[in-house]
């Protein structure tokens, strides 16, 4: 007994310690620093402010800026993506004779990192557009706001789709034909029988695609940057720039908090809305 | 009705061709622009290289210094994954099999810690790496991509052993195997599915990571693919054709992952999504 005991802690042992050291002690450490104003020399001393790093939060209107931004390029990529990914997986799931050529290549964009793909796309908006005559579309806020929601759909249209067309193939062939032979048309049958029995995919796209966008890192850095003016500053950004950039690593890392208390929200709606369908179903 | 049936065809072709366009297509610029001069690429964006400029590819390959980076890349997923299957698998069956107040709290733990962003604790574990001495260490940067990613690898796990039948486990305990030889005999082989789904999302996740290296690897000689691509952008801020010959450059190992495991890739990206 004694010897087994031993050999499972050979194992959890390792899990455990690094577990704590790279999630547990720095989500502690971090909900400390939150109190405090410090510029991140190990030297400097850091002084407890208590909740005033909090209450600035909502005076900065950088930062505020920057979460209404987040949250407008949320709304719009969540549906764009989903639109479009919805359409593509009921393309790609007809007869069609090219759907797993079209099915492949329609995901690889998901492959590439947002790094990538966001220098490849700032290429397009700055560089092609420039030389056919439209301007860059980066240096304009609106503009930049277009662009990266372009960029989000094409990243994550296909990864979507890839769900929906998990879904779509679950649905029972008999539905379909019962629904065929009561004389349903296509977009009956669409509405009718597809949507609803798809609603758990369209539960899982929805909020994958919404805290993928609402923490956007990648795409931001490449495409756009912070811009001028910080007219392309998304939330993550946002952070990274306050505690690198400007080294107030307190009050970024209140700003951090807060942005972990909005994923937690949403994540967990989610999963409310999941386990409420579930029991439906 | 067969004329509907032509105009719905119609409809459809035409919609993936767009669909093909939008995806396709800067991709196949970047690679088309990549090969021409910076003067060409300025007055004509639109055309075919007049004579392939192969010399942007020699140029960046040397800057980037490619294999190294890659072989980093490679040494930082392999190492990671390796560690987070090893770490998770036994612990996912463990803490689904018993239940007791502990491996529910310890549970509980690792869902609580997957709703935590990367932003949220990404100072205080820059501090950490810092004091421990992990910062320009690729293995220490795997071990923090382990701890991050066990959380998530123990729910799939332990979801995916729910299903298991523990009917196997109990007569294979009869027939005098320890728990340990039932595990690796018995229960691995039935993880393979989920394990492959684990490995594919967590292999293109440490792939493609740009955020966490950033920060903990500063030391040119231990850069990945995408931190050496990323340190080409200052030095080249408007040489395009550099800059994009380097992004295929960085694109390419995935596009081949992905020729080659098609199948499962798509299989686990499917099924890791919808579990998680």
């Amino acid at each position: 007994m004694k010897i087994k005991k031993g050999w499972y802690a050979l194992f959890t042992m390792p899990l455990m310690l690094i577990f704590i050291i790279v999630v547990v002690i720095p989500f502690v450490i971090g909900i400390g620093y939150s109190f405090v104003t410090w510029d991140g020399f190990a030297k400097h001393q850091a002084d407890f402010v208590g909740f005033s790093n909090y209450t600035k939060v909502f005076r900065d209107e950088r930062f505020l800026r920057a979460a209404l931004r987040t949250t407008i390029y949320t709304l719009f990529s969540v549906l764009s993506v989903n639109v479009l990914g919805l359409i593509f997986s009921l393309i790609v799931t007809t007869a069609l004779k090219v759907r797993n050529f079209a099915r492949t290549m329609l995901f690889v964009p998901y492959l590439i990192g947002g790094l990538i793909l966001g220098y490849i796309w700032k290429s397009v908006f700055s560089e092609y557009f420039l030389s056919i005559g439209w301007g860059n579309w980066l240096t304009n806020a609106t503009r930049a706001m277009i662009a990266m929601v372009v960029v989000t759909t094409w990243q994550m249209a296909g990864y979507v789709m890839i769900v929906y067309i998990t879904g779509i193939m679950a649905i029972p062939d008999d539905v379909l034909e019962a629904a065929k032979v009561d004389g349903a048309g296509y977009f009956q049958t669409l509405f009718k029988i597809k949507f609803p029995l798809l609603m758990p995919s369209f539960t899982i796209c929805l909020f994958l695609t919404l805290s993928n966008c609402f923490k956007v890192y990648d795409v931001n850095v490449a495409l756009t940057g912070t811009g001028p003016n910080y007219q392309s500053e998304m939330f993550s950004l946002n952070i990274y720039n306050e505690i690198f950039d400007l080294s107030n690593f307190g009050y970024g890392q209140a700003k951090a908090i807060i942005f972990f208390m909005i994923i937690a929200v949403i994540t967990l709606i989610q999963v409310s809305i999941t386990k409420k369908r579930e029991v439906a179903m | 009705m067969k004329k509907k049936q032509l105009i719905s065809n119609c409809l459809v072709y035409s919609f993936l061709f767009i669909g093909a366009l939008y995806t396709l297509f800067p991709l196949f610029m970047a690679l088309m622009n990549s090969l021409k001069t910076n003067g060409e690429l300025l007055t004509n964006v639109m055309s075919l290289p007049q004579q392939l400029h192969a010399e942007n590819y020699t140029r960046t390959f040397e800057k980037m210094k490619y294999f190294r980076s890659l072989g980093n890349t490679v040494l930082l997923a392999g190492v990671s994954v390796t560690l987070i299957i090893l770490f998770s698998a036994l612990a996912g069956w463990k803490l689904c099999r018993t239940k007791t107040k502990l491996s529910r709290f310890l549970f509980g733990l690792f869902v609580f810690s997957m709703l935590i962003p990367f932003s949220s604790i990404m100072i205080p574990l820059y501090k950490v790496t810092l004091v421990l001495h992990m910062k320009n260490s690729l293995f220490g940067l795997s071990l923090v991509y382990a701890g991050l990613g066990v959380s998530m690898a123990i729910f799939l796990y332990h979801g995916f052993v729910k299903g298991i039948p523990i009917e196997l486990e109990e007569s294979a305990g009869i027939d005098g195997s320890s728990s340990l030889q039932t595990f690796f005999y018995i229960i691995m082989p039935l993880l393979k599915p989920i394990t492959t789904t684990i490995c594919i999302t967590n292999v293109l996740w440490v792939w493609n990571d740009f955020l966490l290296p950033l920060i903990i690897i500063s030391n040119n000689k231990k850069y990945t693919l995408l931190l050496s691509t990323n340190t080409l952008f200052g030095q080249y801020s408007s040489d395009w054709t550099a800059i994009l010959s380097a992004l295929i450059l960085a694109a390419i190992p995935v596009i081949i992952f992905y020729a080659v495991f098609q199948k499962q890739i798509l299989k686990g990206i499917a099924e890791g999504a919808v579990k998680g």
